[in-house]
């Protein structure tokens, strides 16, 4: 059956996807193993598959986090294998079981620093941060662009004068050119208006965050962050806009959540971004 | 929970369309990769940053595939446990720190949907579960709200039967048998079009090397 259908170089979407029946998956995987161009290809589609989880996402109950947590604080950790690469991630799911999975651990009873570094020595490049992924993926955030009215928020990297800010704003409400973009699920918008050079970020609807963190406001131009400004919440709890200037080659507005004096680059992923059209 | 880390106070007078200088201090984000790496020295705090990042994406995953809430609880903390054991196994050469972790989401989801299948059919218990519904409001909902859109586009420019059969294989934990049968398809088919899908997908969500 198996060997009627196909060409091996097919099943890496198969594997990436987890959908291998374990009878085939040893002959899939061996085939991979010795196909540099599908290994490569599985890499990338293991990454776009993990992706495709965000979809699915639905806050747990609080229960899960104090089991869990209450789980790890009584359960030994696993040590490195030293010198031995695991094959785990790469190959499929499902075939890459632990090997010592079955047996209850028993080195490093307490969880202190060991002395051994984790895996390999290999250094690795981390994931790229999320803005300074590929325009692309930041446009693809963009699900739904939407023409209308609506608050501003203004982004500016620096302390652009007061008066300023007003002027801004003016501008991008009259202008001709201007946009309403929209993140596909989450409130607020930004009226983006190239031809003022700025756009106007309405954030209303954000929750409210700890006396330690605030949200900070950035425009991105492909792999560069700027900050505009912290986004300090309206005591009123009016609608908050804030103007940005903007010019040629931005690519995105986001919002992170940061400590509350600010962080020079996002410290991490974006809680709302839209992106700017070319 | 983690105390919090700098309680400097907020600044002052801050209203709208003011302004604020960001001062140079650094931060350095704690990718996933690098919240593994502290994980796998034993920092519980690691940890618990990491489980407030991915338990919406691990639970959520799960309940796609296991449908059953408290099943898919039992699942997450299931891999939220091997995270913690494994960690000192993850190794950043092989893949990212989210694709080790939603690997082994989507393998101890289906192991379970599986495992089960043998004794009844999945879908007599979706209905059944009692669970308590206190929202976690620790958990990042929004966390990985960007990927989301991005994914929700991405979706969008497959084409139908693209679509449907990465539903069935990923989200709904079957194998691309099972979908061929589904789909009333040949096998090569459901085969390319699962690898045609991840292409597009690929291509379209920027995932590079």
């Amino acid at each position: 059956m198996t060997s009627m259908t196909s060409d091996p170089h097919l099943n890496t979407g198969v594997l990436a996807l987890d959908a291998m029946p374990d009878d085939e998956a040893t002959e899939a995987i061996a085939h991979i193993e010795d196909c540099e161009s599908c290994a490569a290809e599985l890499a990338g589609f293991l990454e776009t598959a993990a992706l495709l989880a965000s979809v699915a996402s639905e806050v747990p109950p609080a229960a899960l986090r104090r089991a869990v947590l209450a789980a790890i604080a009584v359960t030994p950790q696993l040590p490195p294998i030293v010198g031995l690469h695991e094959r785990h991630a790469r190959q499929g799911p499902r075939h890459a079981q632990p090997d010592d999975e079955a047996t209850v651990p028993t080195p490093t009873p307490s969880p202190t620093v060991p002395d051994t570094p984790p895996t390999s020595g290999t250094v690795v490049p981390l994931r790229r941060p999320w803005y300074r992924r590929p325009a692309a993926f930041i446009a693809a955030a963009v699900a739904a662009v939407v023409i209308g009215g609506g608050v501003v928020v203004a982004v500016n990297r620096t302390s652009n004068p007061p008066d300023q800010q007003v002027a801004l704003e003016q501008c991008v409400q009259q202008a001709g050119d201007a946009q309403v973009l929209k993140p596909a699920d989450a409130q607020g918008e930004v009226r983006y208006a190239p031809s003022c050079g700025a756009a106007l970020v309405d954030v209303s609807g954000l929750r409210d965050l700890p006396a330690d963190r605030t949200y900070q406001l950035w425009v991105l131009a492909g792999s560069n962050a700027r900050s505009v400004t912290l986004l300090n919440q309206a005591a009123d709890g009016q609608p908050q806009v804030w103007a940005a200037p903007t010019q040629a080659g931005d690519t995105a507005i986001g919002i992170t959540e940061e400590p509350a004096t600010g962080s020079p680059k996002p410290t991490s992923d974006p809680i709302w971004a839209v992106a700017l059209p070319a | 929970m983690p105390p919090p880390e700098s309680p400097a106070p907020r600044p002052q007078g801050h209203r709208r369309r003011t302004l604020t200088p960001v001062p140079e201090s650094a931060d350095q984000p704690a990718s996933p990769e690098e919240l593994l790496g502290l994980t796998a020295l034993g920092q519980e705090h690691a940890f618990e940053k990491l489980y407030d990042a991915f338990a919406a994406r691990v639970f959520g995953l799960a309940r796609r595939i296991v449908r059953d809430p408290s099943q898919a609880e039992e699942v997450a903390q299931e891999v939220f446990l091997e995270i913690w054991r494994r960690a000192s196994r993850f190794d950043p050469a092989k893949g990212s720190a989210t694709s080790w972790i939603m690997t082994l989401t989507h393998a101890r989801a289906v192991d379970r949907v599986r495992s089960a299948q043998s004794a009844t059919d999945r879908e007599t218990k979706v209905a059944q579960a009692s669970v308590e519904r206190d929202i976690d409001t620790v958990v990042e909902a929004v966390e990985s709200g960007l990927e989301r859109r991005a994914v929700q586009r991405c979706l969008g420019t497959l084409t139908e039967l693209q679509r449907e059969s990465i539903t069935l294989a990923y989200y709904s934990g079957y194998t691309y048998r099972e979908v061929a049968e589904l789909l009333t398809a040949p096998l090569p088919t459901i085969k390319t079009r699962l690898r045609d899908g991840l292409i597009r997908l690929r291509d379209c969500l920027g995932v590079g090397a």
